[in-house]
C-alpha cells in the first residue's frame, strides 16, 4: 500500500543544492510524530514556500507527493562535530570568547551531507574543543545552498568552552626556552579551570570599573548573565562538578546566573542532584563502544534514562555520526532499550536541542509555521530495524528526493 | 565529475554490469565500413578518399569505392589513423603494486592487473585516441617482472590482456623514495634540485653495480637455457645408448642370464651380498631443476621476449651496452634514456629501441632525470634508433595525454612521422603486437576517426573504433 | 622558418630599425593577424599590425611562421633558492622578495629558452601576508618592477599550529582588519592602487579569497583554480583575475574543468609558471591541454601573454606587443598553442637573445 523510497536511491543519489521550492510539496504519513506525545495517524503534511503550513490525520496518501509510514521533524544534533581539524579554533590564546566559526566553516565537507542522510538537519557548529573558551557557536541546517546566509539558523547561540583534560593536552612546559605558546597554556584541570575562572572575572572586573572594552568581554558578560548559554565540555564526573560549581560560584558572587548545558556529558548520571540543584542541561556523547568514553568516563544504555527519571534535561548527540552504530537515530535506540522512554527519545533528538540552542520558534517539531525539516522513515523510528528514507529539509526533498508522482 | 541521477536500481545494475565496457559498443560480428577523407596506413603512407571494410572486428579492406554491404554501419570522417599505443603506462595497476620492490624475473603484472582499475583514466585515454599500452607494475624495483600489454576498451574479460608476458622489465639506479627520502639540495645560484638521500641513495657504482647483477641474472638465464638443451640431448643420446646395449645384451642374452644367476648362486654360497652389474645406460640424465625466473631470463636472453631496461645516467648506459654485448640474442628496449643521446649511434647500431618520455622536467625531479633533454627523441630517430615514445610508467593518468607528448617531440625536432610511429607502429613492431598499429588488412581495427591531422592540439578525436566496435561517440 | 636577414653574421644593433614579417602575428589579445608586420626600434615597438611599411635600411626579417609577444609566467619562484619566505610574523607586508633574488641563476635563462621573457617572482605562500612580489625580465634578470602584488594567503596553508592565527576564522579577521585598518601596503591594496594575489586551495578559500575582495575592494588575482568549477560566479563578481594552478602532462581532469569553467564565465585566466619545481615549458603544455580539452585558443594564448601580465596587474608594463612597449617577441615555427611548433628565436628589448643561426 506504501511505496516507500528505493533505498538505492537514498544511498546513491547525490544530494542537490537546488533552491528552495516556493511551490506545495505534500507528504503523506502513516504514522506523523509531530511532537513527543502527539501522534497523528494518515497524516497528510502540507508544506509552502519552505515552512509548514497544514497538518491534518485521517487522509488518503493520494494525494501526497512523498509518502511514508512514518515521519518525524528532522532531528537536531547539538554535539555534532563536522571536522576534527585543528584549524577551527584559534589555539594561540587560551580564552577566545569572541572567535566565530561560523563564516569560517568549510560548507562543502562531507560531514554535513553524512549528517544530512542519517536524518540529523539542523546541528550546532563551534570549534573544536581545544580551547578552554573556544568562541561563540552557531546553529546551521545540514543542507541547502552551501552558503552561509542559506544555512545559519542562529548566529551566537552559546559560548563554547570545554572543562578536564582536552584543552590543557598538548601544552607543557618547555623547560628553559619556550618556543611557542603551547608553553604558556594551562597544562592541568585547576589551569583550565582557572582560565575559566580568570576570565569570567576579569570581564566583570573591567566592565565595573568601566574600562575600554576589548573582544570577548560582551560575550563573557552575556554568558554570565544567562542570555546565552553557556555549553561546557566535560566528560568525566569531576569535570562535571568543576562546571556546575563554577557557576554556582558566579552566582554566588552576584556576577550572574549562568545557564549551564554540559556537553559530552557521559558520567552525568552520577551526580544527578548536582545538576538538578544547578538546573544544567545535558547533551549526551554517543554511547561508547567499549563502555567508556574520552576521558575514561563510563556510560551505558540506560545513562539517559537515569538523567530523565532524575528530571534532567537531556538531549542525546551522534558527534560526527561516523559508520553504523553511530548515528543519531541509533543513539536515540540505545536510549530506549536502556529504559528511556519513546516521547522522551524523541525529545532529546528535537525538541530539547531546539530549545537549548534557542531555535525551537523554527525547528524541533511538524507544526504550522515551522521549517519543514521532516525525516521519513521505513517504520517506527528509534528501532533498530528503522531506517531514514528520505529528508525533507527547508521544504525541499534532500535524500530520496524522486517523488511518487 | 557529477554523477547522473539514478532512477531505480534496476538501472544502476545495468549500468554496473556494462560499466567497463563501453554501453554503446557496436556486437562483434557487425560489418563496418569507414568512409575516410585520408587514410594514414603507417605514418608516411597515406591514402586518400578511401573506405575500410571491417567484418568481426578485423581490417579486410581498405580501397576506394569499396561497395557497401548490406546491414554495415557506416561512419565518415576526415582523418583515419590506427589507435595509438602507450608503450610504457600504468593503466589498470593499483599505485601500491607501481610501488613493489619485492618483485623477480617471473612476477607477472597481468596477475595484479584489475580490469576495472583506472575506469576514468582509461576514459580518458580512449578519448585522446590511446587504444593499447604496456602496463607495467613494481617498476622501482631492480627486476620488475613481465609486464602486459592491455586493451583499454576489451569486449570481455579475456580480450582484457593482450599479451600477458610481453616483456621482462628491469630498472637501474631509480630513486627510490620509499626507502630512503629525498632532500632539496638549493644551489648558489638559487635554482634547487632533487636529491635521493638515505638508503636509497646510491652513487655511481652502485649503479653500476645493478647492470652486473642484470647482466648475471641473463647469464644464469642463458646457462640454464643452455642446460636444458643439453639435458635434451643427453636425453636423447641416452635413449639411444639404451636402444643400443639393449640391441647388444639380446644376442647374449641366454649367456649373460646364465652367468647372471652363477653369479647369484655364488653369493648366496658366500654369503655375499650380490651386486648388480651397473651400466653406465642405467643412470638418467638429470633434467636441471625448474627455476620460474630463470624461464624467463632464458626467454629474454634467447629473444623469445624483448627486455625493457629503464636507465637513465650515461655511466650505466654505457655500462649496459657493454655487458651486454655477448647476449646475440637479446632484444633490449630502453626505456627512459635520459642520457641516451651520447650513444645513438651504438643504439642504432645494435638496433636497440628507446622509450622516450619526452616531457619536461622541473627541479623537483629526481636526479636521474638531471640530464633531460628535450631534444633526445629527434637526436636518436636521426640516428637511426627505433625511437618509441610514452608516458612515464608512473602515472596512470598520463597515457591519455600521449598525443601531446609525441607533438612535444616533434617541437623539439623530431619528424612528424617518426613521433607518429613512436605512439603506434612502433610500439607495436617492439612488442610483437603484430595485429595492431596500422590500418591495414588482417590488423584488429583499432580505428581514430579524427576531424585533423593526429598530433595536432586542435584535433578532435570523433570515433574510437576498438576491435570494431564503437567505443568512443563524437560528442554533441 | 627562411630568414632573409639582410644583415646575416652581426646581430642588429640597438639604433638600427629591424623589420619582422610574420604569417601569424600575435598582439597578446584578440586574434593573431595574418601577415602581420612588427617594427622595432631603439629596443621598442613602433608599428604592429597589417600593411605596415617597412622602414628605409631597416633589417627585414621574413618569417613562416608565428610571432608572439614574449610569453609572461605568473607567480614563479626563480632565483630565490630557500629564502623563499620569511617565516617570523605572520604578516610581513613590506617584505620584497626582490631582495632575496640572485640575479645569475640559471633557472632565468631556462625560462627564456621556453620562451618567457617576463616573470613575477613571488614570495611562497603559508602566510596570511608573505611580501610583495617583483616583475623581472628573465634575460638579464632586470626587475622592472620591485613591488608588483601583495602576496596574501587565505587557505589553511596560512594556519599554522603554533602561532596566531591557528583558526581559519582568525585568519579571515586578520585579513579583514589590516586590510580596513588600511596602513602601508594593505592601505594601498584596500585602494586598489596595489593589486594582490591571493594563494587559495579549496571551494572554501576560494570563496573566502572572492570575498574578502569584493569586501573590500581589491584588485588582482586568486592563484588557485583547482575547486573552481563550482564558485565561477563568485569569482567573477569579485572582480579578480585567477592565476590557474599549473596544468601539465597527468594534470587531474578536475583541474582542467576549472580553467575552462572559469573562461567561460568571462573571468581573466593566466597559467601558473611556478617554476623552478614545474618546468616552464609546461606553460605551453597546459594551454595546449586546454585547449584539447575545449578552450578557445585565442583565450589560451592571451592567458600565456596579454591576460597573464594584466591579471598579475602587470598589464601596463609586459605582455602585449604594442607601440611604445619594449620589445620583447618570440618567434615560432607555428601557433604556440601546437606543441608541434618549435621555438626558434626570442628577442629582448629589440635584440635577438636566443635562437636563430647565430647560435
Amino acid at each position: 500500500m506504501i511505496a516507500t523510497l528505493s533505498l538505492f536511491a537514498l544511498s546513491l543519489s547525490p544530494v542537490p543544492h537546488p533552491a528552495p521550492r516556493a511551490d506545495k510539496l505534500v507528504v503523506y504519513a502513516e504514522r506523523a510524530y509531530t511532537a513527543p506525545g502527539v501522534v497523528v495517524t494518515d497524516a497528510l503534511i502540507t508544506i509552502q514556500d519552505g515552512k509548514i503550513t497544514h497538518v491534518r490525520g485521517g487522509a488518503r496518501a493520494s494525494s501526497a507527493d512523498l509518502r511514508a509510514t512514518c515521519v518525524t521533524a528532522g532531528l537536531v544534533d547539538m554535539g555534532f562535530r563536522y571536522s576534527s581539524n585543528q584549524n577551527t579554533v584559534e589555539q594561540s590564546s587560551e580564552v577566545t570568547a569572541a572567535a566565530r566559526i561560523a563564516p569560517a566553516l568549510d560548507l562543502h565537507a562531507r560531514g554535513w551531507e553524512r549528517a544530512l542522510r542519517q536524518g540529523i538537519t539542523t546541528v550546532a557548529a563551534f570549534p573544536v574543543d581545544r580551547n578552554v573558551v573556544g568562541g561563540m557557536g552557531a546553529v546551521l541546517k545540514t543542507g541547502g545552498e552551501p552558503t552561509l546566509e542559506a544555512r545559519l539558523v542562529r548566529a551566537d547561540a552559546f559560548l563554547r568552552g570545554s572543562m578536564g583534560s582536552s584543552p590543557s593536552s598538548g601544552n607543557r612546559p618547555s623547560g628553559t626556552r619556550p618556543t611557542n605558546f603551547y608553553a604558556r597554556r594551562p597544562t592541568t584541570r585547576m589551569g583550565v579551570e582557572w582560565e575559566w575562572r580568570k576570565a569570567f572575572y576579569d570581564a566583570w572586573q573591567e566592565e565595573s570599573r568601566g574600562d575600554a572594552d576589548r573582544p570577548g568581554r560582551a560575550e563573557l558578560l552575556r554568558a554570565l548573565s544567562g542570555e546565552t548559554p553557556v555549553f561546557i565540555q566535560a566528560w568525566a564526573t569531576q569535570d562535571i562538578r568543576t562546571a556546575v560549581f563554577l557557576a554556582e560560584e558566579m552566582a554566588a558572587e552576584g556576577m550572574g546566573t549562568m545557564r549551564l548545558i554540559i556537553g559530552s556529558g557521559a558520567e552525568a548520571w552520577r551526580e544527578p542532584d548536582l545538576l538538578v540543584r544547578s538546573k544544567a542541561a545535558v547533551c549526551l556523547p554517543p554511547l561508547p563502544a567499549a563502555g567508556r568514553t574520552t576521558e575514561n568516563a563510563f556510560m551505558s544504555m540506560d545513562t539517559a534514562a537515569k538523567l530523565y527519571e532524575a528530571g534532567i534535561p537531556v538531549a542525546l548527540s551522534a558527534h560526527s555520526g561516523y559508520g553504523s552504530g553511530n548515528t543519531l537515530a541509533e543513539q536515540a535506540v540505545y536510549a530506549r532499550r536502556g529504559g528511556l522512554p519513546f516521547d522522551a527519545a524523541l525529545t532529546a533528538v528535537t525538541t530539547m536541542p531546539a530549545r537549548l540552542l534557542g531555535v525551537s520558534d523554527r525547528v524541533g517539531t511538524i507544526d504550522l509555521g515551522q521549517d519543514a525539516d521532516l525525516v521519513l522513515w521505513n517504520g517506527t523510528p528509534f528501532e533498530f530495524t528503522t531506517r531514514p528514507v528520505g529528508v525533507v529539509l527547508d521544504g525541499t526533498p534532500l535524500v530520496g528526493g524522486e517523488t511518487d508522482r | 565529475m557529477r554523477k547522473l541521477p539514478i532512477r531505480s536500481a534496476f538501472v544502476l545494475s545495468a549500468l554496473l554490469a556494462s560499466a567497463a565496457w563501453s554501453a554503446t559498443a557496436t556486437p562483434l560480428g557487425d560489418t563496418v565500413v569507414v568512409h575516410a577523407g585520408e587514410v594514414i596506413v603507417r605514418p608516411g603512407e597515406v591514402l586518400k578518399d578511401v573506405d575500410i571494410l571491417i567484418i568481426d572486428g578485423v581490417i579486410r579492406r581498405v580501397e576506394a569505392g569499396l561497395e557497401v554491404p548490406e546491414g554495415a554501419k557506416e561512419i565518415t570522417g576526415a582523418v583515419v589513423c590506427a589507435g595509438m599505443i602507450d608503450p610504457w603506462s600504468v593503466l589498470g595497476v593499483q599505485s601500491v603494486e607501481v610501488a613493489f620492490t619485492a618483485a623477480s624475473p617471473a612476477t607477472r603484472t597481468a596477475d595484479s592487473l584489475n580490469p576495472f582499475g583506472h575506469e576514468f583514466q582509461k576514459k580518458q585515454a580512449l578519448r585522446s585516441g590511446v587504444t593499447s599500452a604496456r602496463v607495467q607494475a613494481a617498476r622501482r624495483a631492480m627486476v620488475s617482472g613481465l609486464c602486459s600489454v592491455v586493451s583499454l576498451a576489451p569486449s570481455s574479460d579475456e580480450d582484457f590482456v593482450a599479451r600477458a608476458d610481453a616483456a621482462l622489465s628491469v630498472s637501474i639506479g631509480l630513486t627510490n623514495p620509499a626507502s630512503g627520502g629525498t632532500t632539496f639540495v638549493v644551489n648558489p645560484d638559487g635554482t634547487f634540485v632533487v636529491r635521493a638521500s638515505g638508503p636509497s641513495a646510491m652513487d655511481t657504482f652502485e649503479r653500476i653495480a645493478q647492470v652486473d647483477k642484470v647482466a648475471s641474472l641473463l647469464a644464469s638465464g642463458r646457462t640454464y637455457r643452455i642446460a636444458q638443451n643439453e639435458f635434451v640431448h643427453d636425453m636423447a643420446k641416452w635413449k639411444e645408448g639404451i636402444e643400443e646395449k639393449v640391441k647388444e645384451l639380446e644376442k647374449d642374452f641366454k649367456k649373460a642370464k646364465k652367468d647372471r644367476d652363477k653369479e647369484i648362486e655364488e653369493a648366496k654360497e658366500k654369503g655375499k651380498e650380490f651386486k648388480e652389474e651397473r651400466y653406465k645406460e642405467d643412470k638418467t640424465p638429470q633434467a636441471p631443476k625448474f627455476d620460474a625466473d630463470k624461464e624467463i631470463l632464458a626467454k629474454a636472453v634467447n629473444g623469445e621476449i624483448p627486455i625493457v631496461v629503464e636507465v637513465h645516467r650515461v655511466a650505466e648506459i654505457r655500462y649496459l651496452l657493454e655487458a651486454t654485448a655477448p647476449f646475440g640474442r637479446l632484444r633490449m628496449v630502453i626505456a627512459g634514456g635520459t642520457e641516451a643521446g651520447a650513444f645513438a649511434e651504438q643504439l642504432a647500431a645494435r638496433k636497440i629501441a628507446v622509450i622516450v618520455n619526452p616531457q619536461a622536467r622541473g627541479a623537483s625531479a629526481y636526479d636521474e632525470f638531471d640530464g633531460h633533454d628535450a631534444a633526445l627523441a629527434g637526436v636518436l630517430a636521426e640516428a637511426g634508433v627505433d625511437v618509441l615514445i610514452g608516458s612515464g610508467g608512473q602515472t596512470a593518468g598520463a597515457t591519455r595525454d600521449l598525443p601531446l607528448l609525441a607533438a612535444m617531440a616533434v617541437g623539439e625536432g623530431m619528424e612528424a612521422d617518426a613521433a607518429f610511429a613512436a605512439i603506434t607502429s612502433g610500439p607495436a613492431r617492439v612488442f610483437d603486437l603484430s595485429d595492431r598499429g596500422a590500418v591495414e588488412f588482417g590488423k584488429q581495427a583499432d580505428l581514430l576517426i579524427l576531424d585533423g591531422q593526429p598530433l595536432s592540439t586542435t584535433t578532435t578525436v570523433q570515433t574510437v573504433l576498438v576491435g570494431g566496435r564503437i567505443v568512443v561517440e563524437p560528442k554533441e | 622558418m627562411l630568414q632573409l636577414a639582410l644583415l646575416l653574421v652581426a646581430p642588429a644593433a640597438a639604433s638600427d630599425v629591424v623589420v619582422v614579417r610574420a604569417d601569424h602575428l600575435y598582439l597578446g589579445h584578440g586574434e593573431p593577424i595574418e601577415n602581420g608586420v612588427l617594427v622595432v626600434s631603439d629596443g621598442k615597438v613602433t608599428a604592429a599590425g597589417v600593411g605596415v611599411k617597412a622602414p628605409a635600411g631597416a633589417v627585414v626579417i621574413e618569417h613562416e611562421g608565428w610571432v608572439t609577444p614574449g610569453l609572461f609566467g605568473a607567480f614563479t619562484m626563480d632565483g630565490i633558492g630557500s629564502e623563499r619566505r620569511d617565516d617570523t610574523r605572520p604578516l610581513m607586508p613590506e617584505a620584497r622578495i626582490v631582495h632575496s633574488l640572485r640575479p645569475r641563476t640559471a633557472a632565468l635563462a631556462r625560462n627564456l629558452r621556453a620562451g618567457v621573457t617576463t616573470i613575477t617572482i613571488n614570495p611562497d605562500t603559508g602566510r596570511p601576508c608573505s611580501g610583495a612580489s617583483a616583475l623581472v625580465k628573465t634575460h638579464g634578470a632586470k626587475v622592472v618592477d620591485a613591488e608588483l602584488q601583495l602576496c596574501l594567503d587565505i587557505s589553511y596553508g596560512a594556519v599554522k599550529a603554533d602561532e596566531h592565527p591557528t583558526s581559519l576564522a582568525s585568519l579571515r579577521e586578520l585579513l579583514d582588519d589590516v586590510l580596513s585598518e588600511g596602513a602601508g601596503s594593505f592601505g594601498r591594496a584596500a585602494s586598489g592602487e596595489l593589486p594582490v594575489i591571493i594563494r587559495a586551495r579549496d571551494r572554501q578559500s576560494l570563496r573566502a579569497a572572492a570575498s574578502l575582495a569584493k569586501g573590500h575592494g581589491l584588485r588582482g588575482a586568486i592563484f588557485g583554480s583547482y575547486w573552481a568549477e563550482e564558485l565561477v560566479d563568485e569569482v567573477a563578481a569579485s572582480g579578480l583575475g585567477v592565476v590557474c594552478d599549473p596544468v601539465g602532462v597527468a594534470t587531474n581532469h578536475r583541474a582542467l574543468r576549472s580553467v575552462l569553467a572559469l573562461a567561460a564565465g568571462g573571468v581573466d585566466i593566466s597559467f601558473g609558471l611556478v617554476t623552478p619545481a614545474n618546468p616552464p615549458e609546461n606553460l605551453r603544455v597546459g594551454a595546449a591541454m586546454c585547449v584539447r580539452e575545449g578552450l578557445d585558443p585565442n583565450i589560451a594564448l592571451a592567458a600565456m601573454t596579454g591576460t597573464a601580465a594584466k591579471v598579475s596587474g602587470a598589464g601596463d608594463q609586459a605582455g602585449i606587443i604594442a607601440v611604445g612597449r619594449d620589445a620583447d617577441f618570440v618567434l615560432w615555427s607555428g601557433s604556440p598553442i601546437e606543441l608541434s611548433s618549435s621555438l626558434e628565436e626570442v628577442w629582448v628589448d629589440g635584440h635577438r637573445v636566443h635562437g636563430g643561426d647565430d647560435e
